[in-house]
């Protein structure tokens, strides 16, 4: 059969069902995908709501948990050097030497910051790492065994360790690494550059070497696991390292801090 | 104008019928012409042929329905103009050439033919009454009144995907409601 005779029979149809659907055409039943789509559009609201909810309440445990370890009495590691301008670090902020050594990896407290920065959970005991771009200072913690020179680098040690780094425990190889930083000091890429990036599987394979050219000298510090957490300059354990990450996290760090001034470190 | 006055001047033969019926369906008819022959022209002309036929019709027809029974007219005349014109494009064609060769010989079948779209018509209407009212509406949204796919999920206030499945599914029911009236399928 030809879908022509179906076209023709078409013409034969009864009058009372061609009007029952004319009727319909004159009146669409539009309301009805108006209702379903506003069904549709507020459920997605509400899934999108309930899911921006369950993040913020996560972000929210997270520092809940973090100020948590704080009250227990863990105190923030900073630096004790007594030439260290102490009233610059933050109410709460005690020097790294305050706290025991051994409990390094798993007393320090990684909570956010001034600048708010995130630091996630240590992978290890032994591993610890803490950061504060303060006006004044950067304070780190790392596991100083791990560390090594970049090839055919030979640093001036005795500056180095002036300026950069001591270890607190030889046993546990937690050091503090302390970056004295000039009083127009300006954080910012050109200032802060990542000569020696080395990815690797291990912990202690993962190195970045700085170069913080801001006027008074050449400072060399090698880091054991740099990387950065949310742009925000930050350091945690991380097998890869990418250089425009570490700009983007330390172009953000800079503008954070917004007028720092000279505070030097100094080995314990 | 009501229809009944509308169909009064048609059994008077007063010319004012014509022109009260395009004032009333005249938009309605070239939506469904159009439908059918997607030119404006073929649409004004299938409109004016409808009345001429609605003339020539009553008397002695008395339609019920005014409306439904224009759109019946205006339906058959629009498809016989998309033949027409179908046909007229493969003129010069030897098939053609010999089709109206061979037709002066066995004459048309259009009694015929019209019997059997009767029959067939019947047929469609017991199977159109045994749907549901959605799948009767869409189908004779579809084909009878030759609405696009948009246009009857808007009537029909669904979805063009689930119009579709609905008249695929029609589709096969009437074919085997058709074979099992003993049609040819």
């Amino acid at each position: 059969m030809k879908p022509e005779k179906l076209h023709d029979a078409m013409n034969f149809i009864d009058d009372e069902l061609i009007e029952a659907a004319d009727k319909l055409r004159q009146t669409p039943k539009s309301t009805r995908i108006k209702t379903t789509r506003i069904l549709a559009l507020a459920a997605a609201v509400l899934v999108v709501f309930t899911g921006v909810l369950v993040f913020a309440r996560s972000i929210s445990f997270d520092i809940t948990s973090d100020s948590a370890a704080n009250a227990d009495g863990n105190d923030m590691p900073t630096n004790t050097n007594k030439t260290n301008d102490s009233t610059d670090l933050p109410d709460g902020t005690d020097d790294a030497t305050d706290g025991n050594p051994s409990d390094m990896g798993a007393s320090i407290k990684f909570e956010p910051l001034a600048f708010a920065a995130n630091i996630p959970t240590p992978p290890n005991e032994h591993f610890a790492f803490y950061h504060k771009i303060f006006p004044t200072s950067v304070y780190l913690y790392f596991y100083t065994d791990a560390h090594y020179w970049p090839d055919g680098y030979t640093p001036d040690k005795s500056s180095i360790k002036a300026y950069t780094y001591s270890a607190e425990n030889s046993d546990n190889g937690i050091g503090t690494v302390t970056l004295p930083l000039p009083e127009d000091f300006d954080l910012s890429y050109d200032s802060v550059t990542p000569i020696y990036a080395n990815g690797g599987g291990g912990s202690s394979e993962c190195m970045v070497v700085f170069r913080f050219d801001y006027g008074l000298e050449s400072v060399f510090v090698e880091f054991n696991n740099f990387a950065y957490t949310d742009n925000i300059l930050a350091f945690e354990y991380a097998g890869e390292l990418e250089e425009e990450a570490v700009k983007t996290a330390l172009i953000n760090a800079q503008s954070k801090a917004n007028t720092p001034t000279y505070h030097e470190g100094g080995e314990k | 104008m009501q229809d009944y006055e509308i169909v009064e001047l048609y059994f008077s033969r007063s010319e004012s019928a014509i022109s009260a019926t395009d004032e009333k369906y005249g938009a309605y008819l070239t939506k469904i012409a159009y439908n059918i022959t997607s030119d404006t022209e073929d649409s004004k002309e299938a409109v004016n042929d409808t009345y001429l036929a609605a003339w020539n019709a009553m008397p002695p027809q008395k339609p019920s329905v005014l409306r439904t029974f224009l759109s019946k007219i205006t339906r058959r005349i629009s498809i016989d103009i998309v033949r027409k014109s179908s046909r007229k494009k493969r003129e010069g064609s030897q098939y053609e050439i010999t089709l109206t060769e061979l037709e002066g010989y066995i004459g048309t079948e259009d009694t015929q033919n019209e019997i059997e779209a009767k029959i067939l018509g019947e047929a469609i209407n017991a199977f159109l009454r045994s749907l549901s009212p959605d799948a009767r509406n869409a189908f004779i949204c579809r084909y009878y009144f030759l609405d696009s796919m948009r246009d009857t999920a808007k009537h029909l206030g669904m979805t063009e995907a689930k119009l579709k499945s609905l008249l695929f599914r029609t589709r096969n029911s009437l074919r085997e409601y058709l074979k099992k009236e003993g049609f040819e399928v």
